[in-house]
């Protein structure tokens, strides 16, 4: 650096000023670096270590007590990527994203716009569909459990709500979720509505369009940044669901709500762990594939206003 | 096509009255500028007119029809928003379009119906030329410069043919020269299309150029509605006096004195006579208004002390100060300037004086 800065004043008439900008950069620069540091520490700590520590373990076996380790190699990815554990966890994982993320998507667009409007009150009803936001997934879920429990449940009849019945179980854990998941919907989805310009509403009311095609040619179109941001997060979500499923149903029954992350939290003993490690590595895999697909498919149709 | 007729209309947000019994009368094919500075209900009117603000109290009518309980979609009005409200995720041609989509329009004299595709791709060209659009009509909102979204604005109004077209502060977001070259545009577009034009501004150039009439309006009330020349010629009261012309009229307080035949204006120590002194009596209080275009400097006269000099090429206009009031002239650009600090006299051309009620602000003769 500063034989460069040499040759530049040598060649130059008025070097002092030159000197002083190219070493004024190096300090911009070095100051910059120090703002990063204490992001670099935390994601270094809690995200690429513990990540870089995964791969390790699935390329090895472990005892019983985790204090040894043996190198496998790369074949244990092939394999337990390829076994049914991972397919099926994938599978339940999918199941559970394809009923949570459209379902939510329309009931939280739905309330949004019921609740845009300029009524005397209207905020009451807006705090009200936001309120899943300030509540625990814990305490959701406990609610959820008592309304559709069997013995004392408002829903406990309903035959599609079932915990107790592999074919309705995962549905019912997927329909807690939804409605968890709705006050996020519901505030993110509102707030974009409020974003439109009035004005453009009141043009396409000029323009004769009666409240359907408005919503569809209008509304829609102009808030698809804000859906599709939904659209990813919500699956994000979905795909890492845990806590709902290990209140309501821990997995069962039969199974039939084991999710990858549900999986991969089961094979949490030290011989199971490298296993567990992989399916991590899968996961992060589809979940990364999932949204940069869907940015990709979706960024095309997507409008982004200026 | 079709007047539209304010008859003691009001309206009012909560507390505030942002109109008030308003009462005007706009003919049709006509292109009536309602002019006023900011927040005195221009915008309000307009809104009202498209069904977009419903009327608090009064009758308004579009042709024959007491529009009062009518919905927006269903007057035959097209409104060209301040921002211009374009679909900002669609076409040029989509947006020009859309006016036409659910409509039913007269086809070759016969039953009004929906239009075809290809009708609705014939006006939608139709429209786009008319405008100078013709080659952007794939583009979206964002890639055009703002006077061509303002032709978007303006097509998607007239694609559809409305009886009365709306406009509100249209020009407002062009640059200078931009501005000048649309008001020559809208003027002929008013011309070739025949329809009722109503346009809010609150730029005095635009009202005087373009407007067949002038309705000026200052906090929600008609001062005065007439053709720009007599509104500048006549202003009814001292508000649309000072609004009117640029730079504004000069407003001095006076008394007024009749002395047999010859009529005067006391201001301080001087005595300027007034041809056609109106209804003002002997030693009534008033405003007295003279246009910079009518002062000249005089061997004797108003005692003025030069402030400043503003040349602006054809012309200049001196600021001067008289009695701690200041009052600007203007000059052909020819000899030398004034000083500043140099003290004129002024003499106002006497069939140019205008007199005002002191107390009432309204105009005397
Ligand atoms: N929706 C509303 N709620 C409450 N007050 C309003 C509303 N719309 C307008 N006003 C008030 O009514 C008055 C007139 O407003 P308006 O928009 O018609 O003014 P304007 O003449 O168009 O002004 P500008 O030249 O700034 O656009 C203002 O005092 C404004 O604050
Ligand atoms: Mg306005």
């Amino acid at each position: 650096m500063s034989t460069e800065v040499q040759a530049e004043a040598g060649e130059h008439a008025a070097p002092a000023p030159r000197r002083h900008r190219t070493s004024r950069r190096t300090r911009e620069a070095l100051v910059g670096y120090l703002f990063l540091v204490p992001s670099l520490v935390i994601f270094g700590a809690f995200f690429f270590y513990p990540f870089g520590r995964l791969i390790w373990l699935g390329l090895h076996q472990q005892n019983r007590t985790g204090t040894a380790t043996r190198w496998v190699g790369i074949e244990q990815y092939g394999e337990v990527l390829g076994g049914e554990e991972f397919s099926q966890g994938l599978w339940h994982s999918v199941q559970y994203l394809i009923y949570t993320v459209p379902l939510g998507l329309v009931l939280g667009l739905l309330l949004a716009v019921a609740a845009h409007r300029r009524l005397k009150g209207i905020k009451i009803f807006q705090t009200i569909f936001a309120s899943t936001v300030a509540s625990s997934v814990a305490v959701a879920s406990v609610i959820f459990f008592v309304l559709i429990n069997p013995q004392v449940g408002k829903f406990g009849r309903v035959s599609w709500l079932d915990l107790e019945n592999p074919d309705s179980a995962l549905f019912a854990v997927s329909l807690s979720s939804v409605w968890q998941n709705l006050g996020l919907t519901f505030i993110i989805v509102l707030a974009g509505l409020q974003a439109i310009p009035d004005e453009i509403i009141e043009a396409s009311i000029l323009d004769g369009f009666g409240p359907v095609r408005r919503f569809f040619r209008v509304t829609v179109p102009l808030i698809a940044p804000t859906l599709l941001f939904l659209v990813v997060v919500l699956s994000i979500f979905a795909l890492q669901a845990f806590a709902q499923i290990d209140i309501l149903t821990q997995g069962g029954p039969a199974g039939s709500t084991e999710t990858l992350v549900f999986k991969i939290f089961n094979l949490q003993q030290p011989a199971k762990q490298p296993i567990g490690s992989i399916l991590a590595v899968g996961l992060f895999g589809v979940t990364m594939i999932v949204s940069l697909g869907q940015f990709m498919i979706l960024e095309r149709r997507v409008h982004y206003g200026n | 096509m079709s007047g539209v007729v304010f008859e003691g209309v009001t309206k009012r947000f909560g507390e505030v009255v942002a109109v008030d019994d308003l009462t005007l009368e706009i003919a049709d094919q006509e292109f009536m500028v309602l002019l006023g500075p900011s927040g005195c209900g221009k915008t309000t009117a307009l809104r009202m007119i498209a069904g977009l603000d419903d009327v608090t109290a009064g009758v308004l009518r579009i042709g024959d029809r007491v529009v009062n309980d009518i919905d927006a979609k269903d007057r035959d009005i097209a409104m060209v928003f301040q921002s211009y409200a374009l679909y900002p995720h669609m076409t040029v041609r989509k947006n020009v379009e859309s006016p036409l989509l659910t409509r039913a329009f007269p086809v070759d004299d016969g039953a009004p119906r929906k239009l075809t595709g290809e009708e609705r791709e014939k006006r939608v060209k139709e429209a786009a030329a008319t405008l100078g659009l013709s080659d952007l009509l794939d583009r979206k909102p964002g890639a055009l410069s703002g006077g061509q979204r303002q032709r978007v604005a303006l097509a998607r109004s007239i694609v559809r043919r409305p009886e009365v077209f709306l406009m509100d502060e249209p020009l407002s977001n062009l640059d200078a020269k931009l501005r000048a070259q649309t008001r020559v545009e809208l003027v002929e577009l008013h011309r070739r299309l025949a329809t009722t034009f109503i346009y809010v501004t609150h730029d005095q150039v635009e009202a005087m150029t373009m407007a067949s009439r002038i309705a000026i309006i200052e906090n929600g009330r008609l001062q005065q509605v007439g053709r720009p020349q007599d509104v500048y010629e006549r202003p009814a009261n001292l508000f649309v006096a000072r609004f009117i012309g640029n730079p504004p009229m000069n407003t001095l307080p006076a008394l007024f004195s009749r002395n047999g035949t010859a009529s005067q204006v006391v201001c301080g120590e001087t005595r300027l006579s007034v041809s056609e002194p109106g209804s003002a009596a002997d030693g009534q209080a008033v405003d007295f208004g003279v246009r910079p275009e009518h002062l000249t400097v005089a061997a004797d006269g108003l005692p003025a002390e030069v402030k400043a000099v503003e040349m602006l090429g054809h012309e200049r206009h001196l600021v001067c100060d008289v009695n701690g009031a200041a009052v600007v002239i203007r000059q052909p650009t020819e000899g030398a300037p004034p000083q500043p600090g140099e003290v004129l006299h002024l003499s106002a051309d006497p069939a140019e004086v205008h007199l005002f009620d002191a107390e009432t602000s309204e105009r005397l003769n």
